[in-house]
């Protein structure tokens, strides 16, 4: 065999094995697998799990509202604190600007301490009607935990993902850590560690994130973070 | 037996030479599962696109009419969105609308008052209008702002 059919030979393997590495990748994708959670899955458990630290995009410890756009509502921020009264919607300005994709919003210290809930925004842009995106509700109202989609400053009733929320569950005056995982179409809502709510949808491709309150809420929380997926 | 009645060598195959490996063979084989890797990966980049709401205006658009009454059968006013897009509109004064440039396929038609929709899941046919007929619009206790 000549040195130049040897060539072509191995030309032929390395575009086989691009196309095998390209349909693996592929396949994952039409799956909903996320290639680069996979990676750290595989990574931590090899005791690489530095290789996937997650870094933050925005963060807010709440000693002001400079960095917010409030809606509606009067929120009031205080020493590290933000505390919301009855109807607010307020979106936060850094993740407006950043305008990424896929994240984790982490909501650090979230206390209910009476009324019908809170929500977070999360993948959405807003305009002088209000919100476009989506909303994670923690909302003893309706007795559970839901996903929401919002359109020009208005709810679509129907959830795309709802759950109850369990009998014994400390709903007021306890704080919980709610962290939610915004990737590609599938979002993943963690309460204090544990998975409780998961949907799939393709309307909101990108966007900030915000907090709402509604009815007789009293709601506060420590401190709110964008976070990067590995 | 008679050596004129034996077999010849030709007979046996395990006198056959052993035939010389085809190096045509190794790369029509190595040729074959590229295509068929081109195949699939051309397949899979079809369904990834299909997954995303963007490829349906690739095969056209529609247009919808039908009118909103409300729970007890008067017209409603409010707005008409399509989700995914930035086509909205009002409704008339009897309740009824039309929307033009609809992309094709599977889309969610929202009815909205001041503060909530209603989602229907519709299907848009292109150059053609879709009656949609009479949509009742649910009024609901909605939280205060």
């Amino acid at each position: 065999m000549g040195s130049s059919e040897e060539g072509q030979g191995l030309v032929e393997y390395a575009i086989l094995i691009s196309l095998v590495a390209i349909s693996s990748l592929l396949v994952l994708q039409v799956f909903g697998v996320s290639v680069g959670q996979l990676y750290c899955d595989v990574a931590e458990a090899i005791n690489l799990k530095s290789a996937c630290t997650a870094k933050a995009i925005c963060e807010d410890t709440f000693d002001s509202l400079d960095n917010w756009k409030t809606h509606y509502g009067k929120p009031l921020a205080n020493q590290g604190q933000v505390c919301l009264s009855k109807g607010v919607q307020m979106y936060n300005l850094c993740s407006m600007e950043a305008n990424v994709q896929n994240y984790t919003v982490r909501l650090e210290n979230a206390y209910l301490y009476q009324g019908d809930g809170y929500g977070i925004f999360f993948r959405t842009s807003y305009n002088a009607k209000g919100a476009n995106g989506y909303i994670f509700q923690y909302d003893p109202g309706l007795k559970a935990f839901v996903i929401r989609k919002w359109i020009n400053g208005k709810e679509i009733w129907q959830p795309i993902a709802k759950t109850p929320i369990p009998k014994d569950y400390p709903i007021y005056n306890t704080p919980h850590t709610v962290e939610i995982r915004v990737q590609d179409n599938l979002y993943t809502v963690i309460l204090d560690g544990e998975k409780i709510l998961e949907a799939t949808d393709d309307t909101y491709t990108k966007g900030g994130i915000g907090l709402r309150t509604w009815d007789d809420t009293q709601f506060c929380g420590d401190q709110i973070s964008l976070l990067s997926n590995p | 037996m008679r050596s004129e009645n034996s077999p010849s060598f030709e007979n046996y195959s395990v006198f056959d030479q052993p035939s010389a490996p085809d190096p045509q063979a190794k790369k029509r084989n190595l040729r074959r599962w590229i295509g068929f890797f081109l195949i699939l990966s051309l397949f899979l980049s079809t369904a990834s696109l299909l997954q995303t709401r963007k490829v349906s205006t690739l095969f056209g658009t529609g247009s919808i009419h039908g009118q909103v009454i409300t729970s007890n059968g008067s017209p409603f006013q409010g707005e008409i969105y399509i989700l995914g897009t930035s086509l909205e509109t009002k409704t008339a004064p009897d309740g009824t609308f039309l929307m033009q440039g609809v992309p094709s396929g599977q889309q969610v038609l929202i009815v909205a008052d001041d503060q909530i929709g209603r989602d229907f899941p519709i299907q848009v046919v292109a150059g053609k209008q879709l009656d949609l007929g009479q949509i009742r619009f649910e009024a609901t206790a909605v939280p205060s702002p």
